[in-house]
């Protein structure tokens, strides 16, 4: 079942949740909804299931008007953060309860309840737990038979709000692989909210990133990392880092590299920069720094460079294992940085300022030839 | 079982009692000590001297008391009293504690304010109050007196004076409650399918059947053992407005102490159950402790 | 979720049902029950006219009666702190034998009816009762007299002060203690510049719940009194006597001073325990 909301407005008192909000999700797609805390991803999947309601806008399901229709009716299922177990409840009564509470002549006979809350505890791999309670499970299991009980229900929509939100690292990268293989099996269409940006990159089809109440950018996990919409984007998702840039008459200058020609208007800019997008030397015609520490981490080895006339931090360079291998830079090594790719933004630009970047790819960079 | 089975979770063994444990030494045992004499001095002492003045003269003459048709009569007030009052509190603390705590409103802190006003009442202006209501000079009562219908020194303005007093109880034990637990259980419950009933019956009600519990139990034992409110409204007939609390009083100015003793003792055997109910609704529902503030004139 | 702790207006459509049959219940009955019998009480006393109302309150009776009142319930809630948060104490950190009937016998004074209290302690504390009977030699009486009085008062208040400073005690983060004395604090300085401070706004607040119930007292204190106007005469048992002499608009006079006391307290409560939640971070993570 498809979603669409259409110029969704929603505050809170003062505070502004939702600002014209206009989302398509088409059927049986994994959507990811990112953005920092606060900036409405909840509200507005809430909105969707209608555990809340719009100021203004629409929500649609399938092509039609669902934003008066009663959650009940929305057959959408529902995962919250922090479960929402009924902790009165059996495991199987919780899966159960959706098919119980159906008017006598909707409802499944016993027999047939059964066997559905038996392959849905297949399902989520939780076969003996029928009898347990939700307070005698650990966190993981008491997401699953969450999941279970939307599931149960059948409903064209799966709503997630933060669904891995309250678990482990490990238990929460093994559930939401899981998410994805589900997914895949089931064909479901899905819309799960995180502020955790790998968790969105890594299982969504597609990745909606929000602040303040609006949408920023809309795309593939890989064109949100490699082309952000906004600053706010380039900064919120992946490593990146910032350098003056200055453009006169058509070149732009950053530091003591040497200026590249990029066309636009003259002023002072902010290059965004991202750990890999660098390139180091020991000599050669890049900007001057020093080593001043080395992290080998796994097959990524990260330096940090002090780059001449740069206070602050220093500067963060993430290269592959065999390229370290190949030069093996310490501490204390004097280096040539180089940027391989850097996106331009007006040094006025912050939260707020959707302006798109200009992304410069200098494929000619000191070290092209070499990787 | 797949690898899906392993996590580590400390959650449900989290909330169990942590308790830092100081040095033992004599600070300790000092301290100890004197609260334990503090406390039998001042609370267990009282209770025992009750049963001590009960049976002073003997066991025969501590039934003798108890059968008195006046006591009886007393006790079957304060029972039929408390059968009334705690239900209508029960209704009341219900759906006050659904509007308070599943929403958000204009005006909510003061509602629950004035759910507590009770508490800050002295029990004897809470009957003034109402003879002020239903008196013979009160603003009611000449209207109730010529249509025949008898409110104050009798059993509705018993009834009516203990509502009062007791009306918090119930209702600030489930706004707590259901506050701590919020809305994420009903709305999963709606998002399944089920009505608002549905809900209510099936997910909110065996949510918070302990902590009612807990608000009955101490509605009721203050229902049963109120005497200042009750003392104000009941005009002390005896054998027929009087309660268990007040025949307790009239016997003991009367210098029968040892009958008032025995009543007493029934009224401390009702206080002592009532602690024992406490203890293992506790024990059953750590998380209701949390939730109970005390709160003044309980 | 973000949603709920935030400010919110009322909203045209809510998804939860029932607010309006719940709410308007609620308000019919604490309107009824409460609201009104409460504002009849300021009408009558309205009835008097300001003149007639300070003579009422004026009347050496009276003044004596609510000093008295207040003096004591001030006294026994004073007592009932320090022993309290000792109590409170030893019940949060130590383990010992039959620490749990401990802990239940402070709610004691909760369940246990006033009445009942009332001619318990009398029974312990008149000259030859239980307890009289060994002060009387050394030449203190305790019933009969104000210090009566206050006994009866530090009976009903313990559990307060016991009950608001405990879950605050248990609630202290063990570490932070622990940090304390890695810095090198000693026990003592551990209690006096980490905990008290931390405990601060909970003994208050039980002082506070003390002290209303202590004004208004009536059952536990009556028996033990004396009842001597003057004396041992408090307010509560003035306002009956008023009653009883038909004296209407006296007994209210007196009542609106107390409620009006008794409410200035209940919001001071309110505003402690708020202030005392905010300081804890008492953040709800939901």
């Amino acid at each position: 079942m498809s979603i669409r909301v259409a110029g969704l407005h929603k505050r809170f008192g003062e505070f502004v949740a939702l600002e014209n909000v206009d989302l398509e999700v088409p059927a049986g797609q994994l959507v990811a909804l990112l953005g920092p805390s606060g900036c409405g991803k909840t509200t507005l999947l809430r909105i969707i299931a209608g555990l809340e309601t719009p100021d203004s806008g629409e929500v649609f399901l399938q092509g039609r008007p669902a934003t008066d229709l009663p959650v009940q009716h929305r057959r959408v299922g529902f995962v919250f953060q922090h479960y929402a177990l009924f902790r009165h409840m059996t495991v199987f009564d919780n899966i159960a309860f959706g098919l119980t509470v159906r008017r006598r002549r909707d409802r499944p006979p016993a027999a047939q309840i059964r066997s559905r809350v038996a392959d849905l505890l297949a399902l989520v791999q939780l076969e003996g737990a029928a009898d347990r309670r939700p307070s005698q499970l650990s966190g993981g299991q008491r997401q699953r038979i969450a999941l279970a009980r939307a599931l149960a229900v059948e409903p064209e929509v799966l709503l997630l709000d933060e669904p891995f939100g309250a678990l482990d690292t490990q238990v929460r990268q093994e559930l939401r692989r899981w998410l994805r293989r589900l997914h895949d099996a089931l064909h479901f269409t899905s819309l799960f909210v995180t502020h955790d940006q790998q968790e969105a990159l890594e299982v969504a089809d597609s990745v909606v990133v929000l602040n303040h109440g609006r949408i920023e950018q809309r795309g593939s996990p890989r064109e949100v990392y490699d082309a952000p919409a906004s600053n706010f984007v380039h900064r919120f998702i992946g490593a990146s880092q910032e350098l003056p840039a200055i453009r006169r008459g058509g070149r732009v200058a950053i530091g003591q590299l040497p200026s590249v020609s990029v066309a636009g208007p003259d002023g002072n800019y902010t290059a965004v920069v991202r750990p890999h997008d660098v390139t180091v030397d020991r000599t050669g015609p890049g900007w001057r720094g020093q080593a001043v520490g080395v992290r080998v981490i796994g097959p990524l080895v990260q330096l940090e460079i002090a780059l001449e006339g740069r206070g602050g931090d220093p500067f963060l360079v993430e290269l592959s294992r065999e390229r370290y291998d190949r030069d093996a830079f310490a501490a204390g090594d004097a280096v040539r940085i180089g940027l391989r790719r850097f996106d331009l933004y007006p040094e006025t630009s912050d939260d707020s300022d959707r302006a798109p970047p200009e992304s410069v790819v200098l494929e000619g960079g000191p070290e092209a030839g070499r990787e | 079982m797949t690898a899906l089975a392993h996590d580590s979770d400390g959650e449900t063994l989290a909330a169990v009692t942590r308790r830092p444990r100081a040095a033992r030494g004599a600070g300790r045992s000092v301290l100890i000590g004197s609260a334990l004499v503090y406390l039998g001095l001042f609370v267990l002492l009282p209770f025992v001297v009750v049963f001590g003045e009960a049976f002073a003269k003997g066991v025969a003459s501590y039934f003798a008391s108890l059968a008195d048709p006046k006591a009886l009569a007393a006790m079957r007030l304060t029972l039929t009293v408390a059968l009334i009052v705690v239900p209508l509190n029960l209704v009341f603390g219900v759906a006050s504690a659904w509007a308070i705590a599943k929403y958000e409103f204009r005006g909510k802190s003061a509602l629950v304010t004035l759910i507590d006003l009770p508490f800050a009442v002295s029990p004897v202006i809470a009957g003034l109050i109402y003879v002020l209501l239903f008196g013979a000079r009160g603003w009611l009562g000449p209207w109730l007196r010529e249509h025949d219908i008898p409110i104050l020194f009798a059993v509705p303005g018993i009834v009516l004076a203990t509502v009062f007093v007791t009306l918090p109880f119930i209702s600030r034990e489930l706004i707590a409650l259901m506050q701590s637990q919020g809305r994420d259980e009903e709305e999963t419950a709606l998002s399944l399918g089920a009505s608002g009933w549905q809900t209510f019956w099936r997910v909110t009600l065996p949510n918070i059947r302990w902590g009612l519990l807990y608000g009955v139990l101490l509605c009721n034992a203050r229902a049963m053992g109120e005497f200042g409110a009750v003392s104000v409204v009941s005009g002390h007939i005896r054998g027929l407005t009087n309660t268990m609390p007040l025949h307790v009083e009239i016997l003991y100015n009367e210098y029968n102490s040892a009958a008032a003793f025995a009543v007493a003792s029934l009224l401390a055997v009702l206080a002592l159950m009532t602690l024992i109910g406490r203890a293992a609704l506790d024990a059953r529902a750590p998380e209701l402790r949390r939730t109970t503030l005390p709160s003044p004139n309980t | 979720m973000s949603a709920t702790a935030l400010p919110t207006v009322p909203r045209a459509r809510r998804v939860l049902p029932g607010f309006g049959l719940t709410l308007g219940y609620t308000l019919t009955y604490v309107s009824l029950l409460v609201l009104l019998p409460l504002a009849t009480a300021f009408f009558k006393t309205a009835e008097l006219g300001w003149s007639e109302f300070v003579a009422v309150i004026a009347a050496p009776r009276v003044l004596a009666s609510l000093e008295l009142s207040f003096g004591a319930a001030a006294i026994a809630a004073l007592v009932n702190s320090v022993a309290g948060l000792l109590v409170a104490w030893v019940l949060a950190r130590y383990d010992f034998p039959l620490r749990r009937v401990v802990d239940a016998l402070v709610d004691l004074p909760f369940a246990l009816p006033t009445a009942v209290a009332g001619i318990a302690l009398t029974a312990l504390y008149a000259p030859s009762g239980w307890l009289g009977r060994w002060l009387a030699p050394l030449g203190i009486q305790v019933a009969y007299t104000p210090l009566g009085i206050i006994v009866a008062l530090i009976f009903i208040g313990l559990p307060f002060v016991v009950r608001t400073v405990q879950p605050v005690l248990e609630d202290l983060d063990a570490e932070v203690e622990q940090a304390a004395a890695t810095l090198g604090a000693t026990r003592l300085q551990t209690f006096l510049r980490i905990i008290l401070p931390a405990l601060w706004p909970a003994l208050l607040t039980g002082f506070a719940l003390a002290f209303a119930r202590a004004i208004g007292e009536y059952g536990s204190v009556i028996f033990i009194a004396g009842n001597m106007p003057l004396r041992s005469e408090i307010a509560p048992l003035l306002i009956v006597t008023k009653l009883e002499q038909y004296q209407y608009a006296a007994a209210t006079a007196i009542a609106v001073v107390m409620l009006v006391v008794s409410f200035v307290l209940l919001l001071g409560i309110n505003a402690l325990q708020g202030w005392s939640q905010r300081r804890l971070g008492i953040a709800r993570t939901t």
